[in-house]
């Protein structure tokens, strides 16, 4: 029985017979008539090397406002944790006495997150880095095992 | 060579920032764009958002353009990256139902090769959609290009023995995606006996 290894590769060969099984799916398709002008009023109005440089600012930004916003989440679970641990919920008090707004907000994650992180503390260590190995593995599964785009048919 | 020395004075017309000169290229590799963009993202509507995007790319990109290449072989690779790119970002794609009618055979009443010729269209979009994004790849400028070889090496970075493992492996993939007739007469005409 013949094994992919010890097939003859001959690539004329190989090229002529994919393009006969193919047959006429070769056959180009014609972009939509209107694509070209749809695409021209994208275009910025400078020349390429001014609009290069005003995206890359654009892009710098970008990039500043998504650390500034990453940083503010970080120290507000900073924050939080540290409230947590301590029992005192320090920071939803920063914003009022917890009874409206952002401070209330702020009170009832405070709340939703103490048990959790008491939990997770009573387990101990070991189990906390279990759970994080085993969030970490089904989220390099769940990335690994669809290589293929996920079709949803939906109505536009 | 004449093509090539119009398309140069097109790209330095529009480096100074007319737009007129750059829609002359783009009349001219649309249709090569969207055939690539439609055959890797699989439907209508994504392969000309992304037609347009690349067409964006190209032009804030154009003063990087190595005039002793191709342009077409630059557009090419400009494209193939922003689909890869795409296609890795994407786990759910939704396709509406434009794009289903779009891909679907015809249900009007027509001559009998029409509905075959769709028919079979729509079987190696499917196979093709199937494959690994990097294999698609070197199939689809390979035969619906129709690049050469060191072509396909430029537009990807691979070398040309690294392109011909894949591209073999590729085909034997696609093949076996085809159907079971095509999967038997590829395994005939392509083994030794």
């Amino acid at each position: 029985m013949a094994s992919r290894d010890n097939r003859v590769v001959n690539e004329e060969g190989a090229d002529a017979l994919m393009r006969q099984l193919l047959g006429e799916a070769l056959m180009p398709i014609s972009p939509p008539p209107d694509l070209v002008t749809r695409s021209v009023r994208r275009l910025p109005k400078t020349a390429p090397r001014i609009a290069a440089l005003q995206q890359a600012k654009r892009a710098r930004i970008r990039t500043l406002i998504s650390l500034f916003i990453a940083c503010g989440f970080v120290l507000v679970a900073l924050i939080g944790m540290v409230g947590v641990f301590s029992g005192n919920p320090s920071l939803a008090f920063l914003f009022g006495d917890g009874s409206q707004g952002i401070s209330q907000v702020l009170l009832g994650l405070h709340l939703l997150a103490k048990p959790m992180i008491r939990i997770l503390t009573l387990l101990g260590w070991p189990v906390m880095l279990a759970c994080m190995a085993a969030m970490l593995a089904g989220g390099w599964l769940w990335w690994r095992l669809l290589p293929a785009p996920l079709y949803v048919y939906a109505e536009k | 060579m004449e093509v090539q020395a119009e398309e140069i004075t097109w790209i330095e017309q529009a480096l100074t920032g007319d737009q007129f000169a750059f829609s002359q290229l783009m009349h001219r590799y649309a249709g090569a764009v969207y055939n690539l963009t439609y055959r890797m993202l699989g439907n209508a509507q994504d392969a000309e958002d992304a037609s347009q995007e690349i067409f964006l790319r190209a032009y804030t990109r154009l003063e990087s353009f190595d005039r002793s290449r191709r342009f077409s072989t630059w557009l090419l690779s400009i494209a193939s990256n922003y689909c890869i790119d795409r296609l890795r970002r994407r786990r759910f794609a939704w396709l509406t139902l434009d794009d289903v009618a779009y891909t679907m055979p015809s249900r009007e009443r027509g001559p009998e090769r029409t509905a075959l010729e769709r028919e079979r269209q729509d079987q190696v979009q499917s196979a093709l959609r199937n494959l690994p994004d990097h294999y698609r790849l070197v199939l689809v400028l390979r035969y619906w290009q129709d690049l050469s070889y060191e072509e396909i090496a430029q537009v990807t970075g691979l070398t040309q023995s690294a392109l011909k493992t894949r591209l073999h492996r590729a085909r034997n993939m696609l093949a076996e995606r085809l159907g079971p007739e095509e999967q038997e007469l590829w395994q005939a005409e392509t083994t030794v006996s």
